[in-house]
């Protein structure tokens, strides 16, 4: 037996005494609380006499005066005076190492504990740890320490502790203490893989085998986790050269041992995950499809893993991102919304698949949850930044827009791109000016992006596509439609046109600027009503009834029935829609006037479209004989479409 | 010295003097400058020998009072009116004077928010009461 360290009072050494000379006192029949008070005491007096006196055998010196203290305690007890003789100084019985670490263990981690009274007694009795260490790994004042610990061993005693404890109590202490443990001022990581360590001497239960290869396995990329400003690094992004591959070499050992017994538990399987993980030289190379196959064993453990392991199925569900999509794994984590919805990791691991799956708003989104959900600062500010990484990598992307005549826009982040051309810089001067006479619904200027881009603000909401929505012929829209044409030709009034160029014609009155294109599909709504309108560039000077008439058009409308892009409701509907038109307009315009130009607007669009078909644009055919259609259709019914009010 | 609290607020108080996105729609460099700053407020504290703690809470709230003999305690966590007071943490200092914590809340006040310029945000300095009556 090797009792003999280089030097006794090595802190290391000492340690490891403790839960021997512990446990044999405790075998022997003493109260665990007495005996455990004792041996500090005697610890004390080994840091007083050793340096002096160096003692022999350190195990039976620690023993001898613990028990001196021992009966001196009782000594000073009259009620227990005649129990005096009855206390052996005899040395304490031989016995291996291993079996008194697995024996007091077994009384630490007594199923009658809270598991924090579990782990305190576990680190002060089998660690060797002090009170005040102890009470700084948890972040509380020592004397609260002090008291869970007295009123742990309190609870302890008349207990027999004489039978086999609960070795699934013991390896979830163990791992408790182990995840409690990174970065305070103890290094509780480190202790519980020293307790781990001793138990698999005194067991060859594959499951502590286990237990202690998946905490090396993790531990060993502990250097990586946090960068030197402290924040959280993920393991795609660690710097794998900083890994410790003694501890990867040992912890891949230990489980192959436990493995080799053929009864594998959660703990050998999780290991051999974090085994995986730890074999791949770089994020790409990690074995997923392999990774998955154990989850699977993982989640086959448990009957009903959703309610009795939802960690399990949640970190499976990345896997599954990873083998079959990110859409998979997110189809996985649905299931768990009911156990796991108010949790900070649930939405964490979506947002990592919705990223996976290359949704960077629901990415985002999710992350941004997470991180109000999340519970710990270090693991808040990951989340903080993963949000604001994803949303402006989003904000980078382009996304084709859609609607509108002149294809080619492009939303990027909270911009709209499309090319420039001549007439640009009026319009970017238009939308300046009417900004300025407040108003707040067209896109502001943004000048022109890296590539000579025009740019400007995009504008949030709906912008309603073909066939459109039934809600667009409320009677709401079509007067806030109207009231928002004359305050887009209020303002347009003084707008200065020396120097102006302009994409289309202009028309005769020029008394205000046209957008030429004032038409539900370039309308935005939000929760109904009209917030914005969009695509500019085919602005123009022109006369109010200009753009009136087209509005009218589209809105009334004033389409042959036969066109199926607006309803087809009755003459008597459609003048009454017309009337109300004008009237929400202002301006003394009349109906008869808004059909007279309507007539003239859509011939003019159709030899304008004609004109663009015969360069090329094949498709734009069909829509020429629509509009001469209705035109024609217009001029027909203009008397019983202007009939004024009754 | 006496002690003092520099309360952060998730929301109430007064106005904001600039009204900001919450952090996660800033731009990246501009959370890691916030952050960096926060950090070294802590250092700083820490080396003039003025921190005494730093605490973050999470934003979630929920109120408990006593239920009566026999009764549950009764608790509600429903959101609160939009205006109600809502603390996010606090450094606790132990400073000379009443001075020297406004002088260290308005630098906390001074930290980088979008576009790296001041958050310009309302701190709440709260004394913290003395433990002992021979205290001065």
């Amino acid at each position: 037996m090797t009792d003999h360290p280089e030097d006794p009072l090595d802190d290391g050494a000492l340690r490891a005494l403790v839960p021997r000379v512990l446990a044999g006192m405790v075998r022997r029949g003493e109260d665990f609380d007495a005996a455990e008070d004792a041996l500090q005491e005697a610890l004390l007096e080994a840091l007083r006499v050793w340096p002096e006196h160096p003692p022999r055998d350190p195990r039976a010196w620690l023993t001898t005066v613990a028990t001196r203290r021992l009966v001196d305690a009782r000594r000073s007890e009259a009620a227990r005076l005649r129990r005096e003789d009855a206390t052996p100084g005899l040395p304490p019985p031989a016995v291996e190492e291993g079996d008194d670490t697995l024996f007091l263990l077994f009384c630490c981690c007594h199923p009658d504990l809270a598991p924090a009274s579990q782990v305190a007694l576990t680190l002060r009795a089998v660690g060797g740890l002090t009170t005040r260490e102890i009470a700084d790994a948890f972040y509380v004042p020592e004397p609260t320490m002090a008291q869970r610990i007295s009123r742990a061993k309190r609870a302890l005693q008349g207990r027999r502790l004489d039978q086999p404890g609960d070795l699934a109590v013991v390896l979830r202490v163990l791992y408790l203490i182990y995840t409690a443990g990174h970065g305070g001022r103890v290094d509780l990581a480190g202790e519980a893989i020293r307790l781990a360590r001793q138990l698999t001497l005194a067991t060859e239960e594959p499951e502590a085998r286990g237990l202690l290869a998946l905490m090396l396995l993790n531990h060993a990329r502990l250097p990586a986790r946090y960068d030197v400003e402290g924040r959280i690094v993920t393991l795609d992004r660690q710097d794998r050269g900083l890994w410790d591959t003694q501890q990867i070499a040992e912890g891949v050992r230990v489980l192959q041992q436990a493995l080799a017994v053929g009864r594998p538990g959660r703990h050998q399987i999780e290991a051999a995950i974090a085994a995986l993980h730890d074999d791949a030289a770089n994020a790409e190379e990690t074995d997923w499809p392999q990774i998955l196959a154990w989850y699977d064993d993982l989640v086959a453990l448990t009957e009903e893993p959703v309610r009795q392991d939802p960690a399990a199925v949640l970190a499976r569900a990345v896997a599954v991102g990873h083998v079959l999509g990110g859409a998979a794994g997110l189809r996985e984590t649905d299931r768990l919304r009911e156990v796991l919805g108010e949790r900070h990791r649930w939405h964490a691991v979506r947002g990592y698949l919705h990223e996976l799956s290359g949704d960077l708003d629901a990415a985002g989104a999710a992350y941004a949850e997470a991180a109000r959900r999340a519970t710990n600062v270090a693991e808040r500010d990951h989340l903080v930044r993963q949000a604001a990484r994803v949303r402006a990598t989003a904000a980078e992307q382009e996304e084709p827009l859609a609607g509108g005549n002149m294809a080619g826009a492009v939303r990027v982040g909270a911009t709209v791109r499309r090319a420039a051309g001549a007439w640009s810089p009026t319009i970017q001067r238009l939308l300046r000016h009417l900004h300025e006479e407040g108003l707040t619904w067209v896109p502001e200027p943004l000048g022109r992006d890296e590539q000579g881009r025009d740019s400007v603000s995009h504008l949030p909401g709906v912008v309603p596509q073909y066939p459109l929505p039934g809600w667009i012929w409320n009677e709401a829209v079509l007067l806030d439609a109207a009231r928002h044409l004359a305050e887009l030709h209020d303002a347009t009034a003084g707008f200065d046109t020396t120097g102006a160029r302009w994409q289309l014609p202009a028309h005769h009155p020029a008394e205000v600027i046209c957008h030429n294109d004032f038409a539900p599909y370039n309308m935005v709504f939000t929760d109904g009503g009209l917030t914005g309108v969009i695509d500019w560039d085919t602005a123009s000077p022109g006369p109010r009834v200009w753009d009136l008439a087209y509005l009218a058009y589209r809105l009334v409308p004033l389409t042959d029935p036969a066109n199926h892009d607006a309803p087809a409701t009755s003459l008597r509907e459609r003048s009454h829609r017309l009337m109300l038109l004008c009237d929400a307009y202002a301006h003394d315009v009349r109906p008869a006037d808004v059909l007279e130009v309507t007539v003239d607007r859509l011939e003019e669009l159709a030899a304008f479209t004609q004109a663009r078909a015969e360069v090329g644009h094949d498709a734009l055919r069909s829509h020429v004989d629509l509009y001469r259609r209705d035109a024609r259709w217009v001029a027909a019914h203009v008397d019983r479409l202007a009939r004024s009010r009754k | 010295m006496p002690k003092y609290l520099l309360l952060k607020h998730y929301r109430g108080g007064p106005e904001a003097h600039r009204p900001v996105p919450p952090m996660d729609q800033w731009a990246p460099e501009d959370v890691e400058a916030h952050m960096a700053f926060l950090r070294h407020v802590s250092d700083l504290l820490e080396k003039n020998g003025e921190y005494v703690d730093a605490q973050a809470l999470t934003p979630t709230q929920t109120w408990v009072r006593y239920g009566g003999p026999d009764a549950a305690p009764v608790t509600t966590d429903g959101p609160m009116p939009e205006t109600s007071d809502l603390v996010a943490g606090w450094y606790m200092i132990d400073v000379a004077s009443f001075e020297r914590a406004v002088e260290l809340a308005a630098y906390v006040s001074s930290e980088p928010g979008p576009g790296g310029t001041p958050l310009y945000e309302w701190i709440d300095i709260r004394e913290v009461m003395s433990g002992s009556a021979m205290d001065d």
